[in-house]
């Protein structure tokens, strides 16, 4: 099943902040994880993730550094902040409340 | 071009002011594209195909393009900053050093016909020299051009941004608080007019000011050089309201207000410096001439160049880099550290480096031009000492350079700049420093010796002289600088980049 872009858009960056919380990735590995775990359900246009990581590392919830991955082929990765995890564990309690109140709603329960 | 390199060219067109930034983003979107592309060659798609998937599951490179030039619009802002102040600090700083120097040069050991001679000694050296010079070295009215288009723009951008000039100001503020309530007294008592415009302009030259007052006998020439001094201020205020108010980030409100506070402290100094000079005028005791005019021109020069700034400018960064990593959290790396300072000062360092190379070339020379010295003796340089104190009021001027320079992560550009100038400063340092030996043989030529004590030099003269070694020194500190600017990570480009638009339509998905 496909999500409707505006639905995706705001759970792009806690994503991208839960995924590297787990260790330092870089964009491509990223997308292709995502794609992986949602089994194809999140259809991301791979560029742009790049806007976000930009955006998380401009507000100091991320930061990057150039290595040679074990290819030998430079890539940038990133890493969440102590900032960071921070922002993830308000955004995830944040996501819950929301998904729960909104199912709620839809559903037809009281929240 | 290739499709990714077409979908790169779209996506970061944005960046085109910042090539450093540009090449990076490039560099990082190309590696996630080659990625894509290698993964559908493995799953056994021809290369074609696998590159129009890779672009084509990439997104519209447009809308990228202005989501990562939103992303990055701090940062960019920032790092033009950081460029911009380091280009408005240190390129009146430059300019004053090869002034000095050169004028000094040829006040001490060379006469008119010589300076002549010299100028052709350098051009003959520069043309032998100029293919092995690189590219950015090859000077010309198109530099000329470029340098005063890039000085716009840089001062456009740095006064911009409040942490380069607010310190700034703060620093110039409570100087000339400091000096006129000290002087106030003083110069109540003597009626020195003209030395309250000049303390108003130049509170650290104060001391300076009022020892040559006392060789260069009556006020007018310090009311005339304080008088231009304003009038050039006046005009650059005019021309600063108007960059402030069209410039993008600062309030217009602020921006008038800035403008006329400018306007009317140029405008009060005009005024005070004029009734001054008329007050001299009447009370003038007739020894004033010309040359008494040029002396003062130097010394007022003089004070802002000694050869320990660099040396006071290198401690003072790296103690306030270390200060700044420590307050920020960050690790004190030796090599951050000093890269972080150097991005600051290296400029200063490496010009420094090729006119004190310059003065002990010629100093070899100096039995033959000053019979009472000895070779490689620098009185010039022991004088030099006792002032440096005077550059610990200089070095906070550096201040939000530094800040910002850190807050950007310049290091990479300070890197490359380092290793360019390994690479090519001996070329430099050839030219200037066989430039500065020539500069010694035109003594034998033909032409009256140069008196520094003489009084009496015709304007004419004079003048002429004074254009000449203006010239010379333009052309050298224009190359210094628009090789610093060009070659360290400069934002500012040497013309419109052409940025291509066209993105085939299936791409633009």
């Amino acid at each position: 099943m496909e999500f409707r872009s505006d639905l995706v858009k705001g759970s792009v960056a806690p994503i991208v902040l839960k995924l590297l919380s787990e260790r330092e990735r870089y964009g491509y590995e990223i997308v292709k994880l995502v794609n992986e775990r949602t089994q194809g359900a999140f259809q991301w246009k791979e560029g742009t993730l790049y806007p976000c990581l930009h955006q998380l590392e401009a507000d100091g919830l991320l930061s990057s550094a150039w290595r040679e991955a074990e290819s030998g082929k430079q890539r940038k990765y990133y890493r969440v902040t102590r900032k960071g995890r921070t922002e993830l564990a308000s955004r995830t309690e944040e996501w819950a409340a929301f998904s729960k109140t909104v199912t709620a709603l839809l559903m037809g329960a009281t929240a | 071009m290739t499709r990714m390199d077409d979908l790169l060219e779209a996506a970061t067109s944005r960046f085109r002011y910042d090539a450093g930034l540009r090449e990076e983003i490039v560099r990082e979107l190309r590696a996630h594209l080659e990625d894509s592309i290698a993964a559908a060659r493995a799953e056994g798609v021809d290369e074609a195909q696998a590159e129009e998937a890779a672009v084509r599951a990439f997104g519209d490179p447009e809308e990228i393009g202005e989501k990562l030039w939103q992303a990055n619009r701090r940062r960019l802002r920032r790092r033009a900053a950081a460029m911009a102040a380091v280009g408005v600090v240190l390129m009146p700083a430059g300019i004053v050093a090869a002034a000095w120097f050169i004028t000094w040069l040829l006040a001490e050991s060379i006469g008119p016909w010589h300076a002549i001679i010299s100028i052709a000694a350098i051009a003959i050296i520069y043309f032998l020299t100029r293919r092995f010079l690189p590219k950015t070295a090859r000077f010309g009215i198109s530099y000329l051009r470029w340098l005063s288009t890039a000085f716009t723009k840089s001062v456009r951008i740095a006064f911009s941004n409040a942490w380069i000039w607010a310190p700034a100001l703060a620093f110039f503020a409570v100087n000339v608080a400091e000096e006129l309530i000290s002087k106030w007294p003083d110069l109540i008592r003597s009626r020195s007019y003209t030395h309250i415009g000049l303390g108003i302009v130049f509170p650290s030259l104060w001391e300076s000011a009022h020892k040559q007052l006392a060789e260069v006998g009556p006020h007018m020439p310090w009311g005339a050089a304080s008088l231009l001094l304003y009038l050039g201020y006046l005009l650059f205020a005019k021309r600063m309201g108007t960059w402030l108010q069209s410039a993008p980030d600062v309030a217009r409100r602020r921006a008038r207000g800035w403008h006329i506070a400018f306007v009317v402290s140029a405008s009060a100094g005009v005024l005070s410096v004029t009734w001054g000079l008329l007050w001299d005028w009447f009370t003038w005791n007739g020894r004033y001439n010309a040359f008494n005019s040029g002396r003062l021109l130097i010394s007022i020069l003089q004070p802002l160049v000694y050869v320990e700034l660099p040396f006071v400018a290198l401690i003072s960064a790296l103690f306030l880099t270390i200060v700044l990593r420590r307050l920020r959290g960050q690790a004190l790396s030796p090599g951050g550290i000093l890269s972080s300072a150097l991005i600051v000062i290296g400029p200063i360092l490496w010009l420094s480096i090729i006119l004190l190379l310059g003065v002990i070339g010629l100093s070899g020379l100096w039995p033959f031009l000053h019979p009472a010295h000895k070779p490689f003796d620098m009185p010039l340089l022991q004088s030099f000492f006792p002032q440096a104190l005077d550059f610990l009021r200089v070095a906070p001027a550096f201040l939000p350079v530094i800040i910002v320079s850190e807050q950007c992560g310049l290091r990479r550009a300070c890197v490359r700049f380092g290793d360019f100038v390994w690479r090519h400063l001996w070329r430099y340092v050839a030219f200037v420093f066989l430039g500065a030996l020539l500069l010694g043989l035109p003594q034998w030529a033909p032409g009256p010796a140069f008196d520094s004590n003489a009084a009496t030099w015709p304007v004419l003269v004079l003048v002429t002289r004074v254009a000449i070694r203006v010239a010379l020194q333009l052309v050298l500190t224009v190359m210094c600088f628009e090789f610093y600017l060009t070659r360290a990570g400069t934002v500012i480009p040497m013309a419109a980049e052409e940025t291509s638009s066209q993105v085939a339509p299936d791409g633009t998905r």
